[in-house]
């Protein structure tokens, strides 16, 4: 993702909350301190389809939100 | 430039702080530069002299770190060894750990961030791990050689302190494992009744290499009853079937550690390395049906589907992909216990020559 921004691409990165801080800390050493992470509860491993389908719909306005911003 | 004081006097190369062991050592737990033991103050003084025993400036980057990608200077690294306890002729050993965990194929990123509980496990073999009084033998994954400590624990500060690996920052083991303080050994040479691991790998035995491994905490393999080599190779195989190892999920290098005992029952029994591994490869295996459903439908069918889309609860799940990605060395002492060492997916192991920068190989007195 850190590539994909410093290419010009809108990214974002999605990331359940225990790695959030590791999620900024590679940001900050790729060089690209600004690039957004989408917060999602965690987990993500074990859990069911139904629980995997509200995880997306809780990213999704933030991902639209933040595509908006980007790319204005 | 080898000179530690003008290399110290760089911005954020040097600190001056009190000559005070306690107060240095709150400060390096303060700032995480710590493994949460206590440190030796790492004075230019020691970093100097842990320095004699390196032929490269001081300050050229061999590797970068991941998470951190940060430069693992020759400097850096001195420090880091001067912390743990090591001395100045374990040094090229140090170097050459982190040389061989730089490989891309080792994954560094991956073992230094994941959840799983792997931490490099050392392996020393060569003429060296004997010069450097680096236990293979009894209690070799224990406590009370210095080497074996302070080897392993100078790669895992140089992990943390270089590489950014800090607890829930930089290192996400949902568990962690005691073998991230320190885990070093050298093969059993002496008692094997096979190849050494670096001359399987095709280094002359004269030479003195360190294999490095992302690798779980070993797991005990007792078996005081079998007297044949097919009984003690079953014990190890249904030691290593577990449902829970990485190695069953993913393309891997799963490590077995025999014995001299068990090794030399198995020998006895006219096996080679090649054949142990073989033996394994093909034994080691678990049923779909020891798996949870969630785990045969969302792992096995969807990772596999070449193998698994179809299969039944009777098909069989192998630890390894290929006989020779079982890694099989000699360790250990007396007594009839070896251990199956589960180890990360999506790395491999990687062995490096110690030599010096001239690709000399190097004896405990290169300076």
């Amino acid at each position: 993702m850190a590539q994909l921004a410093l290419r010009g691409v809108s990214a974002a990165v999605i990331c359940s909350t225990p790695f959030q801080r590791l999620g900024k800390a590679q940001a900050r050493v790729f060089g690209v301190t600004d690039l957004p992470l989408v917060m999602i509860p965690h987990p993500l491993g074990g859990i069911g389809l139904e629980d995997v389908k509200q995880r997306a719909n809780h990213a999704l306005p933030h991902i639209l939100k933040l595509l908006e911003e980007l790319q204005a | 430039m080898n000179d530690i004081d003008a290399i110290a006097k760089k911005p954020g190369i040097g600190l001056e702080v009190d000559d005070d062991f306690e107060r240095i050592n709150e400060l390096c737990l303060e700032r995480g530069w710590s493994d949460g033991l206590p440190i030796v103050p790492p004075t230019a003084a020691r970093v100097e002299r842990m320095l004699t025993f390196c032929d490269r400036p001081w300050d050229e980057p061999i590797a970068a770190l991941a998470p951190r990608y940060a430069p693992a200077t020759p400097l850096r690294l001195a420090a880091n060894a001067v912390m743990a306890g090591c001395r100045p002729e374990y040094f090229p050993v140090i170097v050459a750990a982190i040389e061989a965990m730089s490989d891309p194929v080792f994954n560094l990123y991956g073992v230094q961030a994941t959840t799983h509980p792997c931490s490099p496990l050392i392996l020393v073999n060569g003429p060296l791990a004997r010069e450097l009084d680096i236990n293979g033998g009894a209690n070799a994954f224990g406590p009370g050689r210095h080497a074996n400590a302070t080897i392993g624990r100078a790669v895992r500060l140089a992990l943390v302190n270089i590489g950014g690996a800090v607890p829930q920052l930089g290192d996400m083991a949902t568990l962690g494992s005691p073998t991230k303080y320190t885990y070093c050994a050298a093969e059993n040479e002496a008692e094997s009744p096979w190849e050494p691991l670096h001359v399987e790998h095709g280094f002359p035995p004269e030479t003195s290499t360190v294999t490095v491994i992302a690798a779980e905490g070993p797991h005990n393999v007792n078996d005081h009853e079998s007297t044949t080599a097919e009984g003690v190779l079953k014990m190890i195989a249904g030691t290593m079937t577990v449902t829970g190892a990485n190695n069953v999920f993913h393309v891997s290098c799963p490590v077995v550690a025999i014995s001299p005992e068990h090794a030399a029952t198995i020998a006895g029994g006219g096996y080679s390395k090649a054949d142990v591994k073989r033996h394994l490869y093909e034994r080691a295996r678990l049923p779909l049906s020891r798996f949870s459903e969630e785990n045969v439908e969302r792992r096995f069918r969807r990772k596999f589907p070449e193998l698994y889309a179809q299969a039944g609860p009777e098909a069989m799940v192998p630890l390894a992909h290929a006989p020779d990605d079982i890694y099989v060395v000699v360790l250990g002492g007396p007594g009839k216990h070896s251990a199956f060492i589960p180890t990360f997916g999506t790395t491999r192991p990687v062995t490096r020559a110690i030599v010096t920068r001239d690709e000399t190989t190097v004896r405990s007195t290169s300076r």
